[in-house]
């Protein structure tokens, strides 16, 4: 019989009802066959297949591993064989609902689906997020930079660098959070492509040395002499490993010397075993500590290092990055004497000889103190409105004319209606995206298919993006956030030289002029295109005209109003000397009236009567007075009429004024405030300021006064109106108090 | 000397007892600019002194210490001498305007006040502002006073506009002061042109300051090679605001 071990009890009827229970309470059918293949011991499930007959000795025998029916239900049988003393003493056929197995395994994948997605919302969470936060601290960084460069004020400048420092240390935190997580769901993947090493150790060098002089802290870096120069690998990753041990070595380090070392440890057919080490003269790690220095968000020794910044991530990433790379980090180190990180890696060989030198030790050339551009017009496409604001504020400090877009389609109308010299534009867009505009934009006419200069600008780092989209057609990438010099860079390749005006010899002048003119054109823009064709319509001028001479004033209808409020207010004097001209035969005095009155009308954009008034002096200069006596009646009509309707269209004269005009019904002034006034216009005319007395005379007019008093203004209002400033003086002269 | 930062934001300080008043003109200068509002001249000075103030709207009309002798009191105080002021007043009496000359402010707005008229003239007092620290003196000479006042209508944000219609009035400006530039226009009758013109150029201590010329329409020719004395610049009328700034700033830079 079975091996039964009998150590429950003495007893053997009590041992085989405990082992029929136990027989019984197991899922699967149970058979026992000997060697022969009798059945010796079946449990009930076992035996109920038995009697069904869907399983029978045979297939004990046979040890067939088939799979059957019993009781609507899927049963597979295995088997085990039964030794007895080193021989086969029967088999065991266990009989396995295979449904139960099934359903089983459908909740275990069915749980697996759901921990995915679980995952999956949680990448997508922390991705999507990690974009809904980035925003607007790229928002606040360009802001910080435009502000900046702005202000004057040194406290104030320091105050907004500590802002943009602490929204990079921000921006910081999240990308580390997203590596790890990418990390540690496996999601990371290398970024392979070529590279010159080079550079991640001169920016290195700029970096570190610096960040260490602050402290106080010594930074020496030794080279090999035969490090390659151009490899293959994932450049980005590598850097960033580099970065999170230096930072470490600053961050723990409080005085002494911090040693950069770069060993060429082995070099076999293309392959290149690069040892980056890290040495310093820091606080040490403990000997107990060294094994979880790597565990995210660990943290030690916080009694010593509470005053380090940090969130424990860097190592965790860093060692992160090796994994994948196929590389390692060894530790080793003292504690409160130094430490020594040691990178060690493997990177594929492009170009063999030797690094240069040159680029290593050269610093980064020191940006110019600043330059400006001008003449030139660019387009920003962003569907995000802040980040819009942002680039167009970067701009503008460059002195570049700014339009915006917000999106693919308005891009493209906008292309298609003006001609700019720099178009960027966001990759993401939703409806028509950045590809798909930059390629309609470049298909509009021949300049923005072949010149006119696209860049674009996407927060995708990844290698090869940049390729990719130089492919379908952009001239340049710039990666999000927009930094200023990365712009900066940008502008100065592909602006040309006659448009780039160094700062020192700029005036600020041209840039406000060039903000002017924009403004000026928005104004021009806000001008319901409606008003001015209206205006022009109701005093029988040339919308063109009038829109040119808006436009010309200033930007806007006021502008334009201001100077008919001038024109308006000499109409009457000059009225009066036309007439008087051509009574008394004056025909050169009439010369010189028309020849002002051309201006006038060119100045309110009436070109009619302006060539009108032309065709006069003409004729007067060449004594052709008869022409004149034909045409001036008709001109000096219609002048009038043109003021009634300037009045009443553009000035919008109200009834209060015009009574106040007509008036003189009021108080009459005292002797006093005459003189005071007086006085002030005397002092005004000997400073030549006569500006500031048409202003005041302007303010006096709509004040009551009485007839005496309106008679003295209105009659120095004539002397200004031209500008005879000797008779002023007497005039004032009287009225002074002595 | 006031800072030449075009973007930040400009603090204005109304000045008014009235508290509804300072509400409705709180909520139409922001948030285009920082507002700080006092119901009593002291509390103006006191904020003149806490805060970089770049303009006061000031009420007349307060009890105890009225516009007029807050104004006073500001423009002898540290901070407050070169801030511009505008009052705001009920009416447009007489009086304001006398003491506005007297004291000295850069204007006055009537009550009910306009949202955009406003704007408008803080704007364009601001604007002044910013160069009045360097404000450059353009002499601008033509017979027609209406074109001059165009010109100075232009110009008198950006520049100290000098208005002569006649030769002689020319002159007795250029016996005592130097303008840093001087708008022509071609024709100067009275007077053949190149007179007066010729009088600038051989003048030494006026040789050397940058001419334009406005020439009229109809009349494009620059005078020929050799003929005589030439001007810094030429533009044709109608000019533009922006093309005579635009002519004016760089015959200056050029000198």
């Amino acid at each position: 019989m079975l091996g039964f071990k009998q150590r429950t009890t003495e007893n053997p009827e009590k041992n085989d009802k405990i082992r029929d229970i136990l027989l019984n309470n197991v899922v699967e059918g149970l058979i026992v066959a000997d060697e022969s293949g009798d059945i010796i011991y079946s449990n009930d499930l076992g035996q109920a297949i038995l009697d069904d007959g869907a399983f029978g000795p045979i297939d004990i025998v046979s040890q067939n591993p088939k799979t059957f029916m019993f009781n609507s239900r899927e049963y597979k049988a295995q088997y085990d064989k039964i030794f007895e003393g080193g021989s086969v003493g029967g088999t065991i056929a266990t009989l396995v609902d295979t449904m139960e197995l099934k359903e089983q395994t459908k909740e275990l994948s069915e749980l697996k689906e759901q921990l995915q997605r679980t995952l999956g919302f949680k990448e997508a969470f922390l991705s999507n997020m990690s974009h809904e936060i980035r925003t607007p601290i790229h928002a606040i960084i360009g802001f910080s930079e435009i502000m900046m460069k702005e202000s004057g004020d040194e406290r104030i400048k320091t105050q907004i660098e500590m802002i943009k420092d602490s929204s990079y240390s921000l921006l910081a935190i999240i990308n580390d959070v997203l590596d790890l997580s990418k990390i540690e769901s496996g999601k990371m993947q290398l970024v392979n492509s070529n590279y010159y090493i080079s550079y991640i150790i001169r920016d290195i060098e700029a970096t570190y040395s610096l960040l260490a002089s602050r402290k106080g802290i010594k930074f020496d870096m030794h080279l090999d002499d035969n490090i390659p120069s151009n490899l293959y690998g994932d450049k980005i990753r590598l850097r960033g490993t580099l970065l999170n041990i230096l930072n470490n070595a600053v961050k723990f380090t409080r005085e002494g010397h911090i040693d950069f070392y770069i060993r060429v440890v082995d070099k076999k057919d293309d392959i290149v075993t690069l040892c980056f080490e890290v040495k310093d003269t820091g606080i040490g790690i403990r000997r107990e500590d060294r094994e979880k220095i790597f565990e995210s968000f660990s943290r030690f020794d916080i009694q010593n290092n509470y005053s380090v910044e940090g969130r424990g991530l860097g190592l965790s990433i860093a060692k992160g990055y090796m994994d994948l790379m196929g590389g390692r980090i060894e530790v080793d180190s003292e504690y409160g004497v130094g430490s020594s990180f040691k990178v060690i890696v493997d990177q594929k060989i492009v170009d063999d000889s030797p690094i240069d030198m040159d680029i290593v030790n050269a610093r980064k050339k020191k940006k110019g103190e600043g330059f400006a551009i001008k003449g030139m017009k660019a387009l920003v496409v962003d569907d995000n409105p802040v980040n819009l604001t942002v680039a167009e504020g970067l701009m503008k400090t460059y002195g570049l004319v700014v339009e915006k877009a917000s999106g693919g389609k308005e891009a493209i109308s906008l292309c298609m209606s003006n001609q700019y010299d720099i178009v960027f534009m966001d990759q993401m867009m939703p409806e028509v995206d950045g590809i798909k505009a930059m390629k309609e934009i470049r298909k509009i006419n021949e300049y923005y298919g072949e010149k006119c200069c696209i860049i674009v600008l996407t927060a995708d780092a990844m290698a090869g993006a940049r390729e990719k989209l130089l492919a379908e057609g952009f001239d340049e990438y710039l990666s999000k956030p927009l930094e200023m010099h990365r712009l900066e860079a940008m502008l100065l390749k592909f602006v040309p030289e006659q448009n780039i005006v160094d700062i020192d010899k700029l005036n600020n002048e041209d840039i406000i002029i060039e903000e002017t003119k924009q403004a000026s054109e928005e104004k021009e823009k806000d001008n319901a295109k409606d008003e001015i064709l209206d205006t022009a319509e109701k005093l029988g001028i040339d919308p063109d005209a009038l829109r040119k001479r808006v436009r010309d004033c200033g930007g806007s209808l006021k502008d334009y109003a201001s100077v008919c409020r001038i024109a308006c207010k000499h109409a009457e004097n000059k009225v009066r000397k036309l007439k008087e001209a051509q009574l008394s035969g004056d025909y050169d005095r009439y010369t010189i009236e028309v020849h002002a009155l051309k201006s006038t009308f060119a100045s309110l954009g009436n070109t009619d009567l302006a060539e009108r008034a032309r065709q006069q002096e003409f004729a007067g200069k060449e004594g052709n007075h008869q022409f004149i006596d034909e045409g001036m009646d008709a001109l000096i009509k219609d002048y009038i009429a043109f003021i009634e309707r300037i009045k009443a269209v553009v000035l919008d004269i109200d009834d209060s004024e015009k009574k106040a005009k007509a008036g003189g019904s009021g108080e009459e002034w005292t002797k006093e405030e005459i003189a005071q006034i007086s006085n002030k216009f005397l002092s005004l005319a000997d400073e030549f300021k006569f500006g500031d007395i048409f202003d005041i005379l302007d303010n006096i007019r709509n004040i009551e006064k009485g007839p005496e008093t309106k008679a003295f203004f209105d009659e120095l209002t004539n002397i200004m109106n031209n500008l005879d400033i000797d008779e002023l003086k007497a005039f004032l002269g009287g009225h002074v108090m002595r | 000397m006031l800072e030449l930062s075009q973007n930040t934001k400009k603090r204005i300080l109304i000045v008014d007892d009235d508290a509804e008043q300072l509400e409705i003109l709180r909520s139409f200068l922001e948030p285009t600019y920082l507002v700080g509002t006092v119901s009593h001249g002291e509390f103006a000075l006191e904020y003149i002194r806490e805060y970089q103030t770049d303009l006061i709207l000031m009420d007349v009309v307060m009890p105890q210490m009225d516009g007029f002798a807050t104004l006073r009191a500001i423009r002898q105080s540290e901070k407050g001498h070169s801030i511009p002021v505008i009052f705001i007043t009920g009416k447009n009496s007489r009086n304001i305007v006398l003491q506005t000359i007297n004291v000295g402010t850069d204007g006055y707005l009537i009550k009910p006040i306009a949202k955009d008229t406003l704007l408008e003239k803080i704007r364009s007092i601001l604007e002044t502002q910013v160069y009045i620290a360097n404000k450059k003196t353009v002499l601008s000479v033509d017979d027609d006073v209406t074109y001059l006042k165009i010109i100075n209508n232009s110009l008198k944000e950006r520049f100290n506009v000098i208005m002569v219609n006649t030769p002689k009035l020319g002159r007795e400006y250029l016996e005592r002061h130097i303008p840093d530039a001087i708008i022509i226009s071609e024709n100067f009758p009275g007077e053949k042109m190149p007179t007066f013109f010729e009088e600038l150029k051989s003048e030494k201590a006026l040789s050397n300051i940058p001419v334009i010329m406005l020439k009229s329409i109809g009349n494009k020719q620059k005078p020929a090679e050799g003929q005589g004395l030439t001007a810094d610049k030429y533009l044709i009328k109608p000019v533009s605001k922006l093309d005579l700034m635009k002519a004016i700033i760089s015959a200056m830079n050029s000198k």
